[in-house]
């Protein structure tokens, strides 16, 4: 066979044998937008204790007074299920409290500039989440690992937020409704400027952390 | 002495130059295909309600895809998928996969299995239903061998899942895969 037969043969073996392609391309999208959520407080989150008398304190001076509690109702409302957290930060830190604590938020201060005492938060029992009732937990700020809170107390060391029910599990959910349960306490008497007016002042702001 | 006669040599170098030209053509189109359709839009997805673990997936809904691969002759198909893989199937979005599951393939009308290239020998037949992804080389099978024809169709189930922390992003974000598939026959 003459050399160019056969590279002819050669190119009609290969071209045989060959293979012969076609393509087509699949693409998948999809869209997902952040959350957005607002917050509401029953009554703009202000509550009134109005006059309180002498009488209304505990008449042992040298002991603090815990005022009745209040409740205070919440709701939260997302277009769609989001796991959220709430802190709150304490406005009047620098007034101080009575007693000392991370869980203690300031109720201002006197006219010498004593603390007046001290405001507890709590997220009562019957917190319903995307009409479930759903449990607290917290962890710590800047940390990942949740545990129970079982009396629902705000501390600002900690993010609280809801778990799935009947889990210890972080959920999201679309709306989150409860009470939140107001714990007011009076330093002792002895402890503070009884000539001039005594104006119970507490401020804090719970800020939504999307999670 | 003789003088060669150019047009004996002119001939066989046209024959040449005609393959070389003309085959690649030929065989580019020897196969076609087609998907039902090549884009799936899923819209706007909403974080679902309920516990939130670190491994928890969002499973977008199943759509199926028919597949149509036509070749001029009496080929063994084979179906070669490319593109992005996460966690051995295919990438969606930065952590998210799609499940692909080629099912329902028939060859020239008669139902047939499907395996990958690479199984062939492990697996002797083909498969009703076959999980696929990027870097699978699929083949039409019957009796344990590549099976020869010239039409092919299949149906593609595609679920995309995206993890849930892809979906709470703080900016709206657009989630995307891309696969090609390629068709050829010997």
């Amino acid at each position: 066979m003459r050399p160019l037969t056969s590279l002819l043969l050669l190119l009609l073996v290969v071209a045989g044998t060959a293979q012969s392609a076609s393509s087509v391309d699949l693409s998948i999208s999809a869209t997902t937008h952040p959350a957005a959520c607002d917050i509401r407080l029953e009554n703009g989150g202000h509550v009134d204790y109005g006059v309180l008398q002498r009488s209304d304190l505990n008449a042992d001076s040298s002991r603090e007074t815990l005022l009745p509690a209040r409740n205070l109702g919440w709701s939260i409302s997302c277009g769609y299920a989001v796991p959220v957290g709430l802190q709150w930060t304490d406005n009047h830190a620098a007034y101080g409290s009575l007693p000392v604590g991370t869980q203690y938020f300031s109720m201002g201060k006197d006219g010498r500039g004593a603390p007046i005492g001290s405001l507890e938060i709590l997220y009562g029992d019957a917190t319903v989440a995307d009409g479930q009732t759903v449990s607290a937990i917290s962890r710590q700020t800047g940390g990942t690992t949740w545990i129970p809170n079982l009396t629902g107390i705000v501390d600002n060391r900690f993010v609280l937020a809801f778990a799935a029910p009947g889990t210890g599990t972080l959920g999201a959910f679309a709306s989150y409704s409860g009470q939140l349960l107001l714990s007011t306490r009076i330093a002792p008497l002895d402890t503070l400027d009884q000539t001039r007016v005594i104006q119970l002042d507490a401020s804090a702001t719970v800020e939504i952390i999307y999670l | 002495m003789t003088i060669p006669d150019p047009r004996r040599k002119l001939l066989p170098v046209s024959l040449l130059l005609l393959l070389l030209g003309c085959s690649p053509h030929l065989l580019a189109s020897d196969c076609e295909i087609t998907l039902s359709s090549q884009h799936l839009d899923y819209g706007p997805q909403q974080h679902p309600s309920g516990a939130v673990t670190p491994q928890a997936r969002h499973l977008l809904d199943r759509r199926e895809v028919r597949l149509n691969a036509n070749c001029l002759a009496d080929s063994a198909i084979e179906l070669s998928l490319h593109g992005p893989v996460q966690s051995n199937r295919m990438k969606f979005s930065d952590q998210g996969q799609v499940s692909i599951q080629m099912s329902r393939a028939q060859l020239d009308g008669r139902p047939v299995g499907l395996a990958r290239l690479s199984d062939l020998g492990a697996t002797g037949v083909g498969l009703e239903s076959l999980a696929s992804a990027p870097g699978d080389i699929i083949v039409p099978v019957e009796g344990g061998l590549p099976a020869r024809g010239k039409s092919l169709v299949l149906s593609l189930e595609i679920v995309p899942e995206l993890p849930l922390s892809d979906m709470r992003s703080r900016d709206a974000k657009t989630h995307e895969g891309q696969l090609r598939i390629d068709v050829s026959a010997t």
